[in-house]
């Protein structure tokens, strides 16, 4: 009791045991303090003093509290969160590091090439600078992830995409890739480019749809809708829709090729589409898919050409359909695939 | 007052905390929805834009799940969870602080060394008063004072904890509550109702 003997009103509100005799009153305490009154009546005044703080607080809390997020902008949030979280692998698979969410735009200026701008009140994002932002998938693997700026991407297998630099308002949104992916990329309001760079090649759009693929020292872009422009060691071109373009460092030009661009997307309908392909260029894309090796041991099929569509669902039901549809035979030999 | 002290929060919190490691996101949506409310409020207070404050706990909970298992126990979800969102909002701060172009030099210190990173930050709120979401009598303290007081008679946590968001010492908390209510005491005129004797409730 002693310790009260001299408290001013500011330090009995500071209490512990004062504020929770007030809020939680039980015999104990009551009697505690009507005893203590009785024998330092002095300190009647500070007391009460204290409690009149006490309501005053109570009448600041209630303004406090009724300070609330809307239900429906909860609801909002909670599912921006739920949709987050479900990109995110589940546990962590072998060998491979989890991603870290992507950071969010507050509104995000959603539209794709040929759609109207929603309504854009400015954009910023929480990220520690420094912070990467990268995402992976392993062999068999294809996803789809969301870049805070409301781009999609389909990653496919054995692919890496990291956010490079920070990513700030009025400036470029840049990434780089390393394997395939496709991309319908957002317009920003100050037009904002993005950017992707991969396998010697810079790939400059406004707002689009495109595929990049920078496997086996080729990087092939093909351009769906939309405008882009391509740009490598030193030469530039501006692609158009239905284009595909291919640059290597053995041959270091931007080359426009025949295959139509809207095939270099199929994957991610989970398909896999020829057109006059020859097998030795399938049994690279089985390899890039599931990362499996393959191997022709029948000469003959080198010149072999598919043309046809076939499943990526697993690696089973593609072997199956190579035999059924094509004709070529698929036997494991260890951890190689052999075709005959 | 309405605010019941942290210690005595359901033990059902603790058992949602632990499913939540196990990766149930139902129970994962309870705690959202059982804290949204108090961290908005409180993220408000320090930050006066509902965007980034919706944001900040959007990347806390996120964050939350991706770490999940390997989150420990924890005393109270309610003050990890006002930590968390503290940290990012701090940080998110910090950060737009040093990036707008021309006022790096006058500024903010080249590393944010001891007392200061708070004290700019108080800088920067105090300057940066757009909404008025928060027009209270407290809004006339310091904006330490104020978090001090909203924490500990608002949101109930105990002065270890306060200690721990503030990122000072159990006793400094303590002095700051007790400072804050100094000066409030002077800046409000005391309406002595018709007490008689005994507790006010």
């Amino acid at each position: 009791m002693n310790r009260y003997a001299a408290f001013s009103a500011p330090e009995f509100v500071a209490d512990a045991y004062f504020l929770q005799s007030h809020l939680a009153p039980d015999a104990e305490s009551t009697a505690f303090w009507q005893a203590f009154l009785a024998e330092y009546p002095d300190r009647r005044g500070a007391y009460q003093e204290a409690q009149v703080l006490l309501g005053q607080l109570a009448e600041e809390q209630a303004q406090y509290t009724a300070i609330q997020l809307p239900p429906d902008s909860q609801r909002a949030l909670w599912q921006r969160i739920e949709h987050q979280v479900q990109a995110l692998p589940i546990g962590t698979a072998a060998g491979r590091r989890v991603v870290f969410p992507a950071r969010r735009w507050s509104l995000y200026a959603a539209a794709l090439v040929g759609l109207l701008l929603l309504s854009v009140a400015g954009w910023w994002w929480l990220q520690r600078p420094g912070t990467p932002v990268a995402y992976q998938t392993a062999y068999g693997e294809t996803r789809r992830v969301q870049l805070p700026d409301g781009t999609q991407v389909w990653l496919n297998a054995n692919s890496r995409l990291s956010l490079s630099g920070d990513w700030q308002p009025g400036q470029d949104r840049s990434v780089t890739l390393d394997g395939e992916a496709f991309f319908e990329v957002t317009h920003q309001t100050h037009h904002e480019r993005f950017v992707v760079s991969g396998g010697g090649v810079r790939v400059e759009v406004l707002g689009t749809k495109f595929n990049v693929n920078t496997r086996r020292e080729r990087t092939r872009v093909a351009l769906r809708e939309g405008r882009v422009k391509l740009a490598a060691e030193g030469t530039s071109l501006i692609m158009q829709p239905g284009e595909t373009v291919e640059w290597s460092p053995k041959r270091p030009q931007l080359a426009k090729t025949a295959a139509p661009a809207e095939n270099a997307a199929a994957w991610t309908s989970q398909r896999l589409v020829f057109d006059q392909t020859p097998l030795p260029e399938v049994a690279q894309l089985i390899e890039d898919q599931f990362g499996t090796r393959v191997e022709i041991a029948n000469p003959a099929l080198l010149d072999k050409r598919l043309t046809g569509e076939i499943s990526l669902a697993n690696e089973a039901l593609l072997l199956e359909a190579l035999e059924t549809i094509y004709g070529v035979r698929a036997r494991r030999d260890g951890t190689t695939l052999r075709l005959e | 007052m309405a605010t019941t002290p942290v210690s005595l929060e359901r033990t059902d919190d603790r058992i949602l905390w632990s499913r939540v490691r196990s990766g149930d996101l139902a129970a994962f949506q309870a705690v959202y929805q059982q804290h949204v409310q108090t961290l908005y409020r409180y993220g408000l207070s320090l930050w006066p834009d509902p965007d980034g404050v919706m944001d900040a706990i959007h990347d806390v909970f996120v964050d939350v799940w991706a770490k999940r298992e390997r989150l420990g126990e924890t005393d109270s979800v309610k003050f990890y969870l006002i930590k968390s969102v503290k940290n990012r909002i701090f940080n998110a701060l910090e950060s737009r602080r040093r990036w707008r172009p021309g006022e790096l030099a006058a500024d903010s210190p080249a590393v944010p060394s001891d007392p200061s990173p708070e004290d700019e930050w108080v800088r920067h709120q105090e300057t940066d008063q757009q909404t008025d979401h928060l027009h209270q009598r407290l809004g006339q303290l310091p904006a330490r004072q104020q978090e001090a007081l909203r924490l500990r008679f608002f949101e109930g946590l105990d002065y270890r904890q306060i200690a721990e968001v503030l990122q000072i010492n159990q006793q400094s908390a303590h002095n700051l509550v007790f400072r804050a209510l100094e000066a409030l005491r002077r800046q409000w005129p005391l309406v002595l109702l018709g007490l008689v004797g005994g507790l006010f409730w």
